[in-house]
């Protein structure tokens, strides 16, 4: 028996509720939709092990309740998080509106060096668009992420989005882990120096 | 003379009799022959005729626990539920008003709380004392002192042995039924497996839970399964965890010298099949073992898998220490093969403490003669579903209780749909399993229980005229029926009074709750809840309830949050009723509040929709400076509200409109001016200058501020300062307008006629002295020590027999922190009485008691505690009550979950019979158990030869049943419901027996209720004006009267 896996990442969806945060993981994990809605009561987990090039990486994916009344209960799990997904509902403006309060709320609580990515679901319903492509874009760009629009009943992009975080993550951890061996050095030297220092 | 006679009739005649007298052999007088009266006697007292021995304390109700709750108990057979408390005390409850208190002789926590066979409940307390009570008598049995601590405790409802593991390591059995250890023991065995390993304590012990012949036991380094019938060992289990693998969360990388981690058991349990087994570790690992070949089939932790294989690179971010694991349960459906574990603890930082459940859902059981070990690992490596459920509290999650359902067996966990979670500082709530949500309503748990959760914030009790009562319950949709339907209730006691008394608790998590409390006990039948974290969409501590204020001619409610802000209620119709949406539609609504800017909201439109009608949210008032001192709803649609800064706000609640905003101010002196209390009266003196009601502030001083409200031309209202005096030393709690000439309270209505003969008399209580008022000037003045007054208020009763020489007078009763209840005359506040209280009163919580019409008394104890007293003696009836019941000698208990017949083939296992079982755990030489309740528990056996007709057709779990021939010819299966006999899990519960027995609590007690004048002129004053509100009320009555 091995350990089927080189790598474990513990990814985040948070969001409005009723952007489709559950079916997104849903369609991820199972390969299923559901049209109704059943709002999550929590936190919901699930697991995923996926393949980026030569590595077999576990996704542990931890999907938050929207309601305002969970805040604080899923904001302690924001911490571990190395990914984080927000998503709003391109058919809901007021979900997009919301994009900016997650993005606040996600980093002063989640780790610094946690990779977002910013989701617009649900675009396979042109009729209740309210939020353009271009609109969403730009908000990723005020913020300094990645964007992709998704749908969870289609399938488009769903896959996309979960990689695309996965190889960003994976990219900040191998720069990571070569900034860490010189740290490592680096602190050595300073204890060194601070031992020998007066005051 | 007269006076003389009435007074005998009142105090020397049982009260019944002189109450019968009264209402019996004579009309009630009206209004004008009470005040003719007392004008013909023209004299000042307002409280003359009132002696002394007409006051005396009658205890008529105790509410809530006393002390925070360390235990739960379920028992889903006699459908009872038991709590202990930190101060020794277990209190059983079943269906409305069945609740029995049992005050075990110990000072210390009650840690374990477990019903048995029907008849017993244990209990054990911190110190390793086992009492055992019994709910035949309402009495306790037995106290036993074990001989070392109690480490480890498991029972099985249908046996009368207590399995114990002890600190010594040693595990004994405790026969309840005679009290005395059995000769079973069993010696430390971690000692025999791993001599040179420093002992350990029994760490688990636990019940096969289909054979109880054999037993699980946990030490530090080995977990073992054991044959009591045998006396051997059957299979041992050690965990280790290699260099190189990861471990739990809290894994320390100490190894041995053949590289291996040996992480300490923690905790172990058996599947409900008894095939498998899960052990905890100290790193948080849970680990499942094949229980037949000692086979690991999957070491994880809550969120990793695989633990205990080397890993091949780092895992990224996993050396934060989390919470430890407190607590786990091996949940099954109705259909035992399906499983879930309820997991308490390890998922969050060890700063952030435990706030959450966790659920791993498994779904079946994979079939067991066709599954391989890998896939059975895999099988726990990857639940169906995992869900992290918050149960809001700022206090942590200590331990949590599932009430399973469908049989007494699998340690509790058959199909719950309920999971009671315990928390630090004593709270208790509930959770719907497995939706995840919290579940508050009353109506569904003891009185009690929904007394104490959510935490009750504050209380206040009133009298209301019982039409008006009646009329709103009638639209009452009822709902889901109660949780508990055990036992059989005590008769109602007392006399009840035309005026129904409500108790009213504001809660965290925003609950209001409006009790019935005219029976002495509180019926969570005839209850309204408001439910504000429904209406704002948040349940956060903020939304906790601080102040409530009631106006019972209009049926409006007016409540303060924590946050600030006040919302104003009504009791009405929902124009938005749309029976059939559910919680759906709150996600229509505009969801945020926080939008809504202005000082006065309307959010009528926040109503939810599926209530008809009730008690409907109207307002927000959002003033934003800090905390609400005082709020008062008139019945006259006023609000007033004072802050903590200062400012007073009034609303007129027809606009609804703000007609006043301003701050209090001391001119002359640069002191703070807070509103501590608030009322309205009739303004009697002011008419000509077009002043209909006065507006009274107390203050933080003891300074009184009267304002004037009148109407002016456009129908709008005014309000207007108009005086202030210098009443009391410390800020004002009370303020009481009386009718100078009468005493009769003279709080604002809107039908009233002023006449220039009457003036209001005022009486203003603060904490430590009272002051009577009369215009500005000063009548009466009494003084108590510094924060010794908790809450005073006027009681009011009929002197005199017959409409000629009858009157109703007034006095002033205190409730003094000294534990003592003072009766003062008005308006000289001469002592007529001094009662002292049978509870001892912490003050920080008395000031929520009340004070009502009748001379009852609605005291409130502590944080969780409220009493109901009455102080006339008007309240005993004489009934010759019987007590509460718990027991039901007519509910089998079903019959035990028989092992699988895997089991039998691949274990060759002999599961002995209960008798032979009982030989070998007594010996041949056993005792006859003599007690009554032994007899009782035999007759509700499943092992009792009479029951086994009803529990069905098949035989006693004899040899017959595990004739192997017979089983070989079952399909075998790990997966299918081994339901042994009837394939029901209550065959032996006779369902039209059941429903007969729970009929009784239907007997609604019918004794005659007597009308007292009083109350009725008091229901009377019902004036015109007021009719609509009451008509709609009425009307409702009527028509479910007439059945429309
Ligand atoms: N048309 C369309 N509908 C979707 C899509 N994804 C989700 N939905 C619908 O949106 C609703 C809400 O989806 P959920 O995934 O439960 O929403 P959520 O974000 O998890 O909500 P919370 O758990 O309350 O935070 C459901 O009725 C879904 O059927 C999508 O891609 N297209
Ligand atoms: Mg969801």
């Amino acid at each position: 028996m091995s350990r089927a896996y080189d790598m474990t990442m513990k990814l985040l969806l948070v969001g409005d509720s009723g952007v489709g945060k559950s079916c997104l993981l849903l369609r991820f994990v199972e390969d299923k939709f559901t049209q109704s809605f059943i709002t999550t009561i929590g936190i919901d987990f699930k697991i995923r092990t996926i393949e980026i090039g030569d590595k077999k990486i576990k996704l542990q994916v931890w999907d938050t309740a929207g309601q305002e009344r969970f805040r604080t209960i899923t904001m302690a799990y924001y911490r571990g998080a190395m990914g984080i997904i927000i998503v709003y509902d391109v058919g809901d403006e007021n979900s997009f509106n919301s994009v900016k309060k997650w993005y606040q709320t996600v980093n002063q609580h989640a780790n610094d060096d946690a990779q977002l990515i910013l989701v617009g679901n649900k675009c396979d319903d042109d009729s209740a668009r309210q939020v353009s492509k271009k609109q969403g874009e730009l908000v990723a760009q005020e913020l300094g992420v990645p964007f992709l629009e998704a749908s969870a009943k289609t399938n488009e992009n769903v896959d996309a989005v979960f990689f695309q975080l996965a190889q960003l993550i994976l990219e900040k951890t191998n720069v990571a882990q070569l900034a860490q061996k010189e740290n490592n050095l680096d602190v050595t030297q300073g204890n060194k120096s601070s031992s020998s220092g007066c005051c | 003379m007269f006076k003389k006679n009435s007074l005998r009739k009142h105090g020397s005649q049982s009260p019944s009799g002189s109450i019968r007298a009264v209402s019996g052999t004579s009309p009630v007088p009206s209004f004008n022959a009470v005040t003719n009266a007392i004008k013909t006697a023209g004299q000042k007292d307002l409280s003359d005729g009132l002696d002394s021995n007409l006051f005396r304390v009658d205890d008529l109700h105790h509410y809530g626990v006393s002390g925070a709750v360390v235990s739960f108990a379920y028992d889903p057979i006699q459908s009872l539920l038991a709590l202990s408390t930190d101060e020794g005390k277990v209190y059983v409850y079943g269906q409305q008003r069945v609740e029995a208190v049992f005050e075990l002789k110990t000072h210390l926590p009650i840690t374990t709380l477990k019903f048995l066979r029907g008849v017993f409940v244990v209990a054990i307390d911190a110190k390793s004392t086992i009492f055992t009570l019994s709910l035949h008598t309402n009495k306790i049995i037995s106290t036993y002192v074990a001989p070392a601590l109690i480490t480890a405790i498991d029972v099985d409802y249908s046996l009368e042995y207590l399995l114990l593991g002890l600190q010594t390591g040693i595990v004994c059995a405790f026969d309840i039924e005679r009290t005395l250890f059995a000769d079973f023991q069993l010696a430390n065995l971690q000692k025999e497996i791993m001599p040179n390993v420093e002992t350990s304590p029994v760490v688990a012990a636990r019940w096969h839970p289909r054979d109880f012949g054999t037993i699980l036991v946990a030490y530090n380094y080995v977990v073992v399964s054991y044959s009591i019938i045998e006396a051997k060992i059957i299979k041992t289990f050690v965990y280790d965890i290699p260099k190189g693998a990861p471990g739990g969360e809290n894994a320390r990388p100490e190894f041995d010298r053949f590289g291996v981690y040996k992480p300490k058991v923690r905790n172990a349990l058996w599947h409900p099949n008894g095939l498998n087994i899960v052990v905890l570790h100290e790193d948080n690992s849970l680990v499942f073992w094949d229980a037949k070949t000692e086979t690991l089939l999957q070491a994880r932790t809550l969120f990793d898998t695989y633990v205990n294989v080397p890993a091949n690179g780092p895992s990224f971010g996993s050396n934060r220490r989390v919470t430890p694991i407190i607590k786990l349960a091996w949940l099954c459906q109705n259909d035992p093969e399906y499983t879930s574990l309820l997991i308490c603890g390890g998922d969050s930082e060890a700063s952030e403490g435990v706030h959450n459940l966790i659920r791993m859902d498994f779904g079946a059981a994979p079939k067991y003669s066709i599954t391989s070990y890998e896939k059975m690992g895999k099988y726990y490596a990857q639940p169906i579903e995992q869900r992290v459920f918050p149960v809001h509290s700022s206090s942590n999650i200590v331990d949590f209780f599932p009430l399973g359902e469908s049989s007494p067996y699998f340690s509790g966990n058959h199909n719950p749909k309920i999971v009671a979670v315990l928390f630090e500082n004593g709270e208790l709530k509930f959770m719907n399993y497995p939706t995840g949500n919290l579940s508050y309503t009353a109506e569904l748990f003891p009185t009690t229980v929904a007394w104490l959760n959510p935490k009750i914030t504050c209380s206040l009790s009133f009298a209301v005229p019982k039409t008006m009562w009646l009329g709103m319950l009638s639209a009452k949709k009822r709902k889901l029926g109660a949780l508990l339907k055990g036992g059989t209730p005590a008769r109602h006691r007392y006399r009840k009074f035309d005026l129904k008394s409500v108790v009213v608790t504001g809660h965290e998590n925003g609950y209001v709750r409006l009790w019935d409390s005219s029976a002495g006990e509180l019926d969570s039948d005839s209850l309204f809840e408001i439910d504000i974290s429904r209406i704002l969409l948040d349940d956060s501590p903020e939304f906790g309830i601080k102040k409530v204020s009631f106006a019972p001619e209009t049926a409006e409610l007016s409540c303060a949050l924590f946050n600030g802000d006040v919302m104003l209620f009504k009791y009405q119709k929902n124009r938005n009723f749309l029976p059939t949406v559910g919680d759906l539609n709150r996600r229509l609504s505009s969801m945020e509040i926080k939008k809504n800017d202005k000082l006065l909201n309307d959010i009528s439109d926040r109503a939810p929709r599926d209530i008809s009608e009730g008690f409907l949210p109207s307002s927000l008032l959002r003033a934003r400076t800090g905390t609400v001192t005082a709020v008062c709803n008139s019945s006259v649609g006023f609000v007033a509200v004072g802050y903590e800064d200062g400012t007073i706000i009034v609303i007129d609640r027809r606009g609804p409109a703000v007609i006043y905003n301003d701050t209090l101010k001391d001119k002359g002196l640069a002191i703070k001016l807070v509103a501590t209390s608030i009322e309205f009266a009739n303004s009697p003196q002011c008419i000509e200058q077009g002043a209909l009601f006065t507006m009274y502030v107390g203050t933080s001083i003891g300074r009184l501020l009267t304002y004037d409200i009148a109407r002016l031309p456009n129908r709008r209202y005014e309000v207007k300062y108009s005086d202030s005096a210098d009443a009391n030393e410390s800020e004002i709690l009370t303020i009481l307008p009386l009718m100078a000439d009468s005493g009769r309270p003279n709080y604002a209505t809107m039908g009233f006629t002023p006449s220039s003969e009457t003036s209001n008399l005022v009486v203003t209580v603060s904490s430590s002295d009272i002051r009577v008022l009369k215009g500005s000037q000063k009548v009466a003045r009494k003084n108590y020590g510094k924060g010794m007054v908790a809450v005073g208020g006027i009681t009011g009763r009929t002197i005199g027999t017959n409409p000629t020489n009858s009157k109703v007078v007034f006095a002033l009763i205190l409730v003094l922190n000294s534990n003592q209840v003072k009766v003062l005359s008005i308006p000289a506040l001469h002592d007529i009485k001094t009662l002292t209280l049978p509870y001892t009163l912490n003050r920080r919580y008395s000031s929520h008691s009340s004070i009502l019409p009748m001379g009852d008394v609605f005291l409130r104890i502590n944080d969780t505690e409220a009493a109901l007293i009455n102080i006339m003696g008007l309240r005993d009836t004489g009934n010759n009550a019987h007590d509460v019941r718990l027991f039901n000698k007519d509910l089998v208990i079903p019959s035990h979950p028989a092992v699988n017949t895997m089991h039998v083939m691949i274990g060759n296992v002999k599961v002995p019979t209960y008798e032979d079982f009982c030989m070998v755990m007594s010996g041949p030489h056993r005792t006859k158990a003599t007690r009554a309740e032994a007899q009782l528990a035999f007759a509700v056996s499943p092992y009792n030869p009479a029951n086994i007709k009803l529990l069905g057709n098949t035989a006693t779990p004899s040899s017959a049943y595990y004739d192997e021939e017979v089983q070989m010819k079952r399909q075998l299966s790990y997966s299918k419901p081994k339901s042994p006999r009837t394939g029901k899990w209550f065959p032996g519960v006779n369902a039209s027996m059941r429903k007969a027995y729970y009929n009784v609590s239907d007997q609604i007690d019918t004794a005659q209720e007597t009308v007292d004048d009083y109350a009725t002129k008091m229901k009377d004053e019902l004036n015109a004006e007021t009719t609509e509100a009451r008509n709609g009320l009425l009307s409702a009555l009527v028509k479910t009267k007439l059945g429309i």
